[in-house]
């Protein structure tokens, strides 16, 4: 397993780099991508399932960012406009083809056997999608990944901050099983 | 295993699993050129126009604007100027042909909103569609701060064509604006306001009308304070637009809590339930507060209750009897005991409180005045003969409009202490203050974020319910 080093990208530094893009600020859209990346890729993966359609979600973001970011006004909370978008781009896709591309878990696990995640890390990232509900999964990937305080989750996904929360223990309580099941 | 180790391996694992695709995103979305860089390109091939919106847009009517305009470098007199104020303050100086000799900004906004675009030869419109996008791209400009002062020195021949071009191109932009247009003219007082304040002269001529308006009634140096949105707000309370300065659209108030909500609060303060058919409801400032002030008639009482605009609270009580009151008379202690039950202060402060009274005769009726500071607030209360309170007021001393800093700490510090695993955290403790005023589902809120020990803490309160909450984890 990779070190674990994962920095959570802060409102502010987010804010700075949707800024920079609309004012033209050199490096700005790589910035933005560092912080953001990780989250959107995963945010994508967990709504489509699908390690193809998650990586051009996650393409297609970032240049809708861009896009938008000379009318970005923030409101405190950049990862959830981020993610929004995303999950709006999940659904475009949804509904161009009336479906996502489900994949087997043998077929995912073959398909992130493509990229940098070791075995440990696959299995983990399979058993969000799998192990755990929809608001589970995009509670874990908004607040681990993301960094979205639990009150920015419960506004974005239009739940009580306690269901968030119990929700987010929950999914806790399952990949902490797998995962010491695993270290066994 | 922790709940943090988790989250880590979490975050790690799907970003380790994540392609680079960066090079693929780095290819659709050229860096955006500033107007300098800009200006050095020959063509708009590779420029996505129709997709970069507003800041492309800005860029390429800058640039090239000019030149379709027909880009002048000859005449360099000055025949008028343009003011635009919102809160960045900046002048453009036109020739006779309404080509640009020169832009200033007026304030440090300003001068972040000129940037390094060079306006210099470029039509006034050009200009001011530019700088009004860059306002609006930058939330200077937004739905819930609408208004800018267009403030504009020419012979009064010139005037309207010039007003006319600016407020187009305003629109154009920004269509939600609200735009106060005046002439400057006799500017003797308002270049000396300017002077003393470091304003616009345009912003200083508009806070003159408002202090002749209402002599006596505002401070110039709180006026001066205000932004241009607040002060289109004051006109309209005073209803001077349209007529002393002209005005179209209307400042919008979403800062605030909006004129429904102060109402329910101004009925709530008298208990009354429906709201009356008479009930008027205007914004104004008072005592460097914005504030909504609510007319009503209820019973045989008039009333005009001052509403704090950011919080909700009731500032100010006013009411007139509308036919004689009749009753028990009521001696000056008793005036002074119903004052202190009605600022809620309890029986065992009361002792150690200085209580001013005075007592005095209007037209034979009697009248008690009665005031006090407790809880860092001045209470000031008037009483009727027959312990009617005719006027109330509480007001902090320092305070700008909002709960002061002070008091939302002090608060934030009772409300944590009360969770056992944090009873021993002190004010003097806390590190790293964020205090900001916010905005939910068009409610108030003080988002606040603050250190103590190695925890980082992130809370909300609500002004108007007193509703608290606070998030609490380990700062890595």
């Amino acid at each position: 397993m990779s070190s674990e080093n994962y920095i959570r990208p802060r409102r502010r530094e987010l804010d700075n780099a949707i800024y920079g893009i609309a004012n033209g600020e050199e490096g700005s859209l790589k910035v933005l991508y560092n912080l953001s990346g990780s989250a959107i890729y995963a945010y994508a993966l967990t709504l489509t399932g699908n390690v193809y359609d998650a990586e051009d979600v996650m393409q297609e973001t970032f240049v809708k960012i861009y896009d938008a970011s000379p009318n970005y006004v923030s409101r405190g909370n950049p990862m959830g406009w981020i993610l929004r978008i995303a999950k709006n781009l999940c659904f475009d896709k949804f509904r161009a083809r009336s479906r996502f591309e489900t994949v087997s878990d043998e077929q995912l696990e073959r398909q992130l056997a493509t990229t940098n995640a070791d075995a440990e890390e696959r299995l983990l990232i399979r058993s969000c999608l799998d192990k755990l509900d929809e608001d589970e999964r995009a509670i874990v990937v908004m607040h681990a990944v993301g960094g979205m305080r639990h009150r920015e989750i419960a506004s974005e996904r239009k739940i009580p901050l306690n269901t968030t929360l119990s929700k987010y223990k929950r999914a806790l309580v399952k990949l902490r099983k797998i995962l010491e099941g695993e270290e066994k | 295993m922790k709940n943090k180790k988790i989250e880590n391996k979490v975050a790690q694992s799907f970003s380790d699993a994540k392609p680079d695709v960066y090079d693929a995103v780095s290819a659709q979305c050229p860096t955006r050129a500033s107007a300098s860089t800009a200006a050095k390109r020959s063509s708009v091939g590779g420029w996505r126009i129709a997709t970069c919106a507003l800041a492309a847009i800005l860029v390429v009517a800058i640039v090239f604007g000019g030149v379709a305009l027909g880009l002048r470098g000859g005449s360099t007199a000055v025949a008028a100027t343009v003011t635009l104020d919102v809160n960045p303050s900046i002048s453009v100086s036109v020739d006779k042909n309404n080509y640009v000799v020169g832009v200033e900004a007026l304030n440090m906004d300003g001068e972040k909103i000129i940037g390094d675009m060079d306006f210099k030869g470029s039509h006034i419109g050009v200009a001011v569609y530019a700088l009004i996008g860059k306002m609006v791209v930058n939330g200077k400009l937004s739905l819930d701060a609408n208004s800018i002062l267009v403030s504009i020195e020419a012979a009064q021949s010139d005037y309207d064509a010039l007003l006319d071009i600016v407020s187009n191109e305003i629109e154009y932009m920004f269509g939600d604006a609200s735009i106060v247009s005046q002439r400057l003219d006799d500017t003797a007082r308002a270049r000396e306001l300017s002077e003393k304040y470091g304003i616009s002269v345009g912003k200083a001529q508009l806070i003159v009308k408002i202090l002749d308006k209402v002599p006596g009634k505002y401070a110039e140096e709180q006026l001066v304070s205000l932004k241009i949105n607040e002060l289109n707000l004051i006109l309209d309370g005073l209803g001077m637009a349209g007529e002393e300065v002209a005005q179209t659209g209307s400042a919008n108030d979403g800062k605030y809590i909006g004129r429904e909500a102060a109402i329910a609060a101004a009925l709530a303060t008298v208990s009354v339930g429906q709201p009356p058919a008479n009930v008027r409801c205007k914004m104004d400032f008072e005592d460097g507060a914005m504030i909504y002030e609510v007319e009503f008639v209820h019973g045989d009482w008039e009333y005009e209750i001052g509403i704090d605009a950011l919080t909700g609270e009731t500032l100010s009580y006013e009411r007139e009897p509308l036919t004689k009151v009749q009753g028990t008379p009521v001696s000056q202690e008793e005036a002074k005991a119903k004052a202190l039950e009605l600022a809620q202060v309890p029986q065992e402060d009361r002792a150690n409180l200085t209580v001013h009274a005075q007592t005095k005769t209007d037209d034979g009726e009697t009248e008690y005045e009665i005031n006090f500071v407790y809880n860092g607030y001045a209470y000031e209360f008037e009483l009727d003969g027959f312990g009617n309170v005719r006027a109330a007021s509480k007001r902090q001393p320092s305070a700008t409009g909002t709960l002061g800093y002070d008091d939302v700490k002090q608060r934030v510090v009772e409300e944590v202490t009360k969770n056992s695993r944090f009873t021993s955290l002190k004010l003097s403790e806390i590190r790293d203050w964020e205090i900001e005023l916010d905005y939910e589902r068009g409610n108030k809120v003080y988002d606040i974020e603050f250190k103590w020990n190695n925890y980082e803490f992130d809370c909300k309160l609500d002004p108007n319910t007193g509703a608290f909450t606070f998030e609490a984890e380990i700062d890595d």
